[in-house]
């Protein structure tokens, strides 16, 4: 038998043995999901503060861009000014509703933080984590929910706005844990893709230190 | 003794130094490969999220995803297993020599763009290197496909599975 037909015969074997384990398990009661359902997720609603000026009509041609200054939070800090989300077009004036959807920036989440009192989740590194993290943010990674059911989510509430971040840029864990998160009953799920450097770029609340952390392993 | 009608036969040499040493490299490539192979294979989850961090597969592509998740774990371990046991060595020995090499160009690519992820190699295990992806994950493969081309070069030795099939008919030299 010749060289490459024993490394075919090897490889075919493999892809078979693959192949038979991946229907198997994506058959069983626990299949790889691969993201959030997007689409039984639920979006949250806050209102958007009334900028300067108050009474003008925000601009129509680019309304995400208006600068908008939001009532300053418990820390005194006033956050910049690039905000997502959709402007909700019943209430076109200035004091309206922002829909927000799944993927938000740090701007929207800080509204989030202030107006709601949003859960933090931080998907990062522990000693990331324990270096600075949002502030009142639990740690969780997806290894964590993978493993079994979390001591953090008992303090969770599936009925409250959940914000998690990691890196930003390229980092996925973040969306790792919203996946898990969804099948624990959590449907406002918020995955603030800037990451956490933005949220502290923006100058908003932060924290050190691991006891939370700790507190909850 | 006479194999082949009536030509003579060598008898089959006993293990020496060089089989020895050639069983320690087809251990130690083949076993790394099964160990890592068992532990994506208990967690296919995770291994699935790792592979998705390296961002090589085209959204909307979930199904390769999922491919890759059962595939890689099984080629590793029955690759890991044939080199073991020193069967069909060289092409095993191949099978694990181009996996790393092409584990190694994935992690380089997730350096060059600057992506901090893990590499899912050992599920959570720090094998060697710990902390996010870096130089460290390549040296360590380019490491283990070093050892593993000595069986794929030299073969299985006398203490090997493909041993047994050894055939050492001497051609009598006034025959075609």
């Amino acid at each position: 038998m010749s060289f490459l037909t024993r490394v075919l015969i090897i490889g075919a074997v493999a892809a078979g043995a693959g192949i038979a384990h991946s229907w198997v398990v994506q058959a069983g009661d626990k299949p790889i999901k691969l993201g959030v359902d997007e689409g039984s997720l639920v979006d949250t609603k806050i209102r958007r503060p009334a900028p300067e000026g108050a009474g003008t009509a925000p601009q129509t041609d680019a309304p995400e861009e208006t600068p908008i200054l939001p009532e300053p939070g418990d820390s005194g800090d006033v956050p910049g000014p690039e905000l997502g989300g959709v402007i909700d077009e019943q209430s076109p004036d200035t004091d309206g509703e922002i829909s927000l959807g799944y993927e938000i920036l740090a701007d929207d989440a800080y509204l989030l933080f202030d107006q709601l009192g949003a859960q933090f989740l931080d998907a990062r590194l522990p000693e990331e984590y324990d270096t600075g993290h949002v502030q009142g943010a639990f740690f969780m990674t997806p290894e964590m929910l993978r493993e079994g059911y979390p001591r953090a989510l008992e303090v969770l509430s599936p009925d409250l706005p959940t914000v998690i971040y990691c890196v930003g840029g390229d980092c996925e864990a973040s969306h790792n844990v919203a996946k898990y998160l969804q099948d624990f009953g959590f449907q406002q799920l918020h995955v603030m893709t800037d990451g956490y450097p933005a949220w502290v770029g923006a100058g908003y609340p932060t924290e050190a230190g691991a006891e939370q952390r700790l507190a909850f392993e | 003794m006479t194999d082949h009608g009536n030509k003579p036969t060598l008898a089959r040499p006993k293990p020496g130094l060089g089989s020895v040493l050639l069983l320690l490299f087809r251990l130690l490539a083949g076993g790394l490969f099964i160990f890592a192979a068992a532990i994506k294979l208990n967690d296919p989850a995770g291994f699935s999220e790792a592979i998705s961090g390296f961002k090589v597969i085209p959204e909307g592509a979930g199904h390769l995803n999922i491919l890759a998740t059962f595939v890689v774990p099984w080629l590793e371990l029955i690759a890991g297993v044939c080199l073991v046991l020193g069967l069909w060595t060289r092409a095993s020995a191949t099978i694990v020599v181009v996996m790393l090499l092409g584990f190694c160009g994935l992690i380089y690519s997730a350096i060059y763009r600057e992506m901090e992820l893990t590499c899912g190699c050992f599920g959570k295990i720090d094998f060697v290197c710990d902390g996010p992806l870096g130089w460290c994950s390549v040296i360590r493969n380019g490491v283990h496909a070093a050892v593993a081309l000595v069986p794929l070069i030299a073969g299985s030795g006398m203490l090997g599975l493909d041993a047994l099939g050894w055939k050492p008919c001497q051609r009598d030299p006034d025959e075609d």
